[in-house]
């Protein structure tokens, strides 16, 4: 089992980041994670951090890494956000692709509650959406 | 095994009774077999398309129906060494299921999306976006491996 883990920083991606952690452990599968965002800060690394200490919790070896190479810097771009997890998907063959509901917040709720549903109606991949 | 058992003891996979949930059904027990989980097979008979109503007993509502709908993940189940509960229910597909999700502690909720054709793939289809966006446990969507899968819904 190959697994992708996006996260947005939000507590429903790092629980979903635990699912995923969880699953792959039990499977004996691969996972990685990556963060997209066309904001590279403080925040970006507080965010990375705390994915590698559950990384590192859960014994699994990855480095998450940070896709910047999209435009979100308008709302109206949010729906992009799941395009490039079904894209990151298909060019390296991932078959699960585990996720948050949503994120916190009023902004971020729209953003990731658009990207899990853009990867669930694309019926391209299984993917666990976590609450 | 890494941890305790506990964490997935019961995992939930609703059937529309077609066969192209079979990769739903296969995934979850995948996920069963890794963590002694019980599937529960549930079909609900949709009081919105049928004249069947709430009121009716879901035994002799059952025995009307042929083949029976959960067969298909009871036999797959079974085979695999699966403990597996099936079960009928009468009502609105998504609410119900979100009920049963509550009533018997689901951990897993592991769903076919696609079903069928037309009119009935979309209707089934938004039963497992409304279950995704309303169940308060992980859910988990599998493409259902029909002729057009992969089209845009």
């Amino acid at each position: 089992m190959q697994i992708l883990a996006p996260i947005d920083g939000s507590d429903c991606s790092f629980r979903a980041l635990r699912f995923a952690t969880e699953l792959a452990t039990r499977f004996d599968g691969t996972l990685h994670v990556v963060h997209i965002t066309d904001v590279r800060g403080e925040g970006t690394r507080t965010l990375l951090d705390r994915a590698r200490e559950i990384l590192e919790e859960e014994g699994i070896d990855d480095d998450p890494e940070v896709v910047t190479d999209v435009r979100l810097e308008n709302l109206r771009y949010a729906n992009r956000v799941g395009k490039d997890i079904l894209e990151i998907v298909e060019d390296h063959g991932y078959d699960h692709v585990v996720m948050g509901s949503h994120g916190s917040g009023a902004v971020a709720r729209a953003v990731l509650g658009s990207a899990a549903e853009t990867v669930v109606r694309a019926h391209q991949v299984p993917v666990t959406i976590v609450p | 095994m890494r941890r305790g058992s506990g964490m997935y003891d019961d995992i939930l996979v609703p059937t529309d009774g077609s066969d192209g949930a079979t990769a739903a059904i296969d995934h979850a027990i995948a996920i069963a077999r890794r963590y002694g989980s019980t599937i529960h097979a549930l079909y609900v008979v949709d009081t919105r398309m049928s004249p069947i109503t709430s009121g009716m007993d879901p035994d002799e509502v059952r025995s009307l129906l042929d083949p029976d709908p959960t067969e298909a993940v009871v036999d797959r189940a079974a085979a695999a060494d699966i403990l597996v509960v099936d079960r009928v229910q009468i009502g609105v597909p998504h609410a119900t299921i979100l009920a049963y999700i509550d009533e018997h502690d689901i951990e897993l909720v592991v769903m076919g999306t696609h079903g069928r054709s037309g009119i009935d793939r979309a209707l089934l289809g938004s039963v497992a976006e409304r279950v995704v966006r309303t169940a308060d446990v992980p859910v988990l969507t599998v493409p259902m491996a029909d002729a057009d899968a992969g089209s845009e819904p």
